[in-house]
């Protein structure tokens, strides 16, 4: 509570200013309704001292109104921030000049309760214009402000509520907005589907618990010959199939649907006018216990299917034929594989292949196939005439008969029409615009071969010609091949046989001459002159040298006889033992002999030893004028394959004439420099070429050669 | 040679129907003076009848059987295999040692005549100084080195 402070003397009466102000009249008049004023009401000075306080004003304040008088304006103020410094900032805007001032300050009674009170303060000035004094009025507005701050508070939380309501609203609002649009939507979609429905081609219906129609499309009505959707409405879908048909689909269809489940099928639809068609349907069950149904019709669908599978089935005949035919290799073979095809594929009681020779006027019946027994073999002949070759034919067109009794009998058709062959058809095997033969089929009934029969027969008589024609030219090729293999081998046995016999023949007047020149020189040598002594040595000398030809030409004459017989060859034993024996005889023991290690070869050891010692005796012989002979025996491997070489540093040869190198009787020196019966290198040759190996050479002249051989090609033995 | 100088019994037959090689062959042999006796046969007909006294030969007093009969394989009529295979069929001649004195080296009759039971099969060598050093060494195998059977009559 707080204690007023006198700052001023208490003063008697209105102060003098307003003397000065009103009249007295109007003091008193003023003052009466100042003091009975039923609004608070406070007079100060300028410097803020309480000089006046109405009945109304203290009585608010709890003083009494003397006590008031003379206290400091602000201490009927509260001592809040409200209060005090609210009141002090008022006297300041006084002070400043301001003649008016409202405010709201919180105040305070004598027992220290605070209200809100709203202010109204003027200045009084006097006629010089300065202030002498306040006159202030004050409401109390604690209930005002109360009752505002209850205001706010209720306007605070209606406004919550406002926003929450509106929210509400406003989401309520979108779900809404969303609905509408989704049944919008919907709407369409069904207003689509339902347009989609009516315009659809493929039939759509939706059917009662009992079957009857509910919808149908236009195209549901058109697919099974109605007019319109409305001639089926309220009829039941019985009406759509035949009794079998609607059996079927009691017992099955439906079953299905009543346990939940779509059936989808085909069935034989039954039009309005009583035709049938192909439909395909798939019925979906309905909550509610009807049906929606969605039909096309697939009569041409279904056509193209068989369409398509007949083409299948031809091309699957056509194919099994080019199999068989393939497989095949005489033409009989061909010719009975294609009527094997034909007779298991299409309709025929009788089959036949007839093959013409030109030459002879007579066909051959390379293939048939009956079903019953027939009077016509296979391989039987005929002269042409028994056949019915007519122009149709010859110009390479299928002849179809329909009824055998609209033609002349042959004694061919005769016996056909004995086994109850009733029409038949002929078709022509061409070959480079001639007639070679026929693919005939019979059958017991009249008019059987139709257009497509035909077509297809067409084609499969031209796989036959085809194939036929192959297989001759085949047969052609294989019988020439081995007359020509059976006359080299002929030949070759012939031309061994006579080498051998005039080798072998040759042999023992050969020892005459030189056995008994021999004799001559020795017991009549004596009796002989020089000349006659040269000419003698001349025989001798000739025959010693037949001699050896005769015996080389019958080594190489056995090398293409003799049986191989073939095992592991030490190529590098044996090649030893060849240059130790060879420079034994030849008495040559300054020859440097380097043998390498030699990979073994699988093959006649007895003809690798022909080959070692053919070739080292050449590399001696021509070494023989060498001043440092040297002789290498080794290998080389390339491309996985060994090589083995003879290598010497002897004359050699020019390569001009390597290709005569292998030849019989081919020499490339004269015998005065070597002799040599040129046998030698093609017994090698052969030798090699016995164990499929290959034999070449490479020299220079005056600086040596190479021999190189391979063996390891031997038959039946992998390369390595 | 004639059939009348064929001895009543030869240390050696030689069945040869060519007369130069038998010439040459006879040569060599008297040359190694071997001393033994050498009856040379034009054909195998003619061997045959020899050795078994029959036919031309009916009349032939044998003392002993042949040491060696030296056949050639190419002969006329009857061939030296067929010879061959009669003589070692006989119980009485199959001990008697034959050696086949030939041109040939084929495989197949080598083979035949080893299957019919020869005792060595010798390629004529085609120079002459070789053939003749052949047969002088084959006599002088068989007759000299060799023991020859106990038995040397019919």
């Amino acid at each position: 509570m707080a204690e007023l402070q006198h700052e001023l003397p208490e003063m008697d009466g209105p102060p003098e200013d307003e003397h000065v102000l009103f009249g007295a009249e109007q003091q008193a008049i003023h003052s009466r309704l100042y003091e009975d004023a039923p609004v608070p009401y406070i007079v100060g000075t300028a410097d803020g001292i309480i000089r006046k306080v109405n009945k109304q004003a203290a009585e608010r304040l709890g003083y009494a109104q003397e006590e008031l008088v003379g206290a400091p304006v602000v201490s009927i103020y509260a001592e809040t921030p409200d209060g005090r410094p609210r009141a002090k900032q008022v006297l300041e805007k006084l002070r400043r000049g301001d003649d008016l001032v409202h405010d709201e300050a919180q105040m305070q009674t004598r027992d220290g309760s605070v209200f809100w009170a709203r202010i109204t303060i003027r200045s009084i000035t006097n006629e010089a214009g300065g202030v002498v004094a306040h006159w202030g009025v004050f409401i109390d507005i604690e209930e005002q402000k109360a009752l505002e701050k209850e205001l706010r508070k209720a306007r605070g939380e209606s406004e919550a509520e406002v926003e929450r309501r509106t929210s509400e609203l406003s989401r309520i609002n979108r779900a809404l907005r969303e609905e509408i649009n989704k049944r919008r939507e919907v709407q369409q979609e069904q207003n689509k589907q339902l347009a989609a429905m009516e315009a659809s081609v493929v039939g759509m219906s939706i059917h009662e618990s009992d079957g009857t129609f509910r919808y149908a499309n236009p195209a549901h009505a058109t697919i099974y010959g109605y007019d319109s959707p409305d001639e089926l409405i309220g009829e039941s879908w019985e009406i759509l199939y035949d009794d079998r048909q609607v059996e079927d689909v009691k017992s099955e269809a439906l079953v299905d649907l009543k346990q939940g489940r779509r059936w989808t099928g085909e069935l034989r639809g039954l039009r309005k006018d009583g035709s049938y068609f192909d439909v395909l349907l798939s019925l979906t069950p309905l909550p509610d216990g009807g049906l929606a149904c969605i039909c096309q019709d697939v009569t041409r669908r279904k056509q193209q299917e068989r369409e398509l599978q007949r083409y299948a089935d031809r091309l699957q005949t056509l194919h099994e034929i080019d199999r068989a035919i393939l497989s095949a290799e005489s033409p009989h073979a061909i010719a009975d594989a294609a009527l094997e095809r034909v007779y298991e594929q299409l309709p025929c009681d009788r089959a036949s292949v007839v093959v013409f020779d030109h030459e002879s006027q007579q066909g051959e019946v390379l293939a048939y196939a009956v079903g019953g027994d027939s009077k016509i073999k296979r391989g039987a002949r005929f002269p042409m005439s028994e056949f019915r070759i007519t122009e149709m034919l010859e110009s390479g067109q299928p002849e179809v008969v329909h009824d055998m009794q609209n033609v002349p009998p042959t004694s061919v058709l005769s016996k056909l029409q004995k086994e109850g062959i009733r029409s038949y058809i002929s078709l022509p095997m061409m070959l480079d615009d001639e007639l070679i033969g026929l693919v005939n089929l019979g059958s017991k009934e009249t008019d059987s071969f139709t257009e497509a029969y035909q077509d297809l027969m067409r084609e499969i008589t031209d796989q036959v010609t085809i194939a036929i024609r192959q297989a001759r030219l085949l047969e052609q090729v294989q019988k020439q091949t081995e007359e020509l293999e059976q006359r080299v081998a002929e030949r070759t046995a012939e031309l061994e046989s006579f080498t051998y016999s005039v080798s072998h023949d040759l042999r023992t007047p050969l020892r005459a001459i030189d056995g008994f020149s021999r004799l001559l020189d020795k017991d009549y040598g004596h009796l002989l002159d020089e000349e006659g002594q040269r000419l003698l040595s001349i025989v001798r000398t000739s025959a010693s040298r037949m001699g050896q030809l005769i015996d080389d030409l019958l080594a190489l004459s056995r090398l293409g006889r003799q049986e191989m017989r073939k095992a592991p060859i030490d190529m590098t034993e044996l090649a030893h033992q060849v240059t130790e024996e060879l420079l034994r005889v030849h008495d040559r023991d300054s020859v440097s002999v380097t043998i390498r290690d030699l990979p073994p070869a699988e093959g006649d050891r007895a003809m690798a030893r022909t080959i070692l010692t053919n070739l080292v005796s050449n590399s001696l012989k021509f070494t023989r004028d060498e001043a440092e002979p040297r002789i290498e025996i080794g290998a080389i491997e390339k491309e996985g394959a060994w090589i083995y070489f003879v290598k010497d540093n002897g004359a050699g040869f020019d390569m001009a004439y390597a290709h005569k190198l292998f030849g019989v009787f081919q020499r490339l020196h004269d015998d005065d420099e070597f002799e040599g019966t040129g046998v030698g290198l093609a017994i090698v040759e052969r030798a090699v070429r016995r164990h499929c190996g290959d034999v070449w050479a490479e020299a220079e002249v005056d600086e040596g050669a190479t021999i190189y051989f391979t063996l390891n090609d031997v038959p039946g033995v992998p390369n390595t | 040679m004639s059939k009348q100088s064929l001895p009543e019994s030869a240390d050696i037959l030689l069945v040869e129907d060519q007369p130069s090689d038998a010439e040459l062959a006879a040569r060599a042999l008297q040359q190694e003076g071997l001393d033994m006796r050498l009856a040379v046969m034009r054909c195998g007909s003619e061997l045959l009848d020899y050795i078994f006294s029959r036919g031309e030969h009916a009349s032939r007093q044998p003392v002993d059987l042949p040491l060696l009969i030296l056949l050639d394989l190419k002969l006329p009529r009857v061939s030296g295999d067929e010879v061959l295979e009669q003589l070692k069929a006989d119980e009485r001649t199959k001990h008697i040692p034959v050696v086949m004195l030939t041109s040939s080296r084929e495989a197949q009759d080598v083979e035949r005549c080893y299957q019919l039971g020869v005792n060595s099969f010798v390629v004529k060598p085609v120079d002459s100084t070789r053939f003749a050093e052949t047969v002088q060494r084959l006599a002088r195998y068989w007759i000299t080195i060799n023991e020859p059977p106990r038995t040397r009559s019919l």
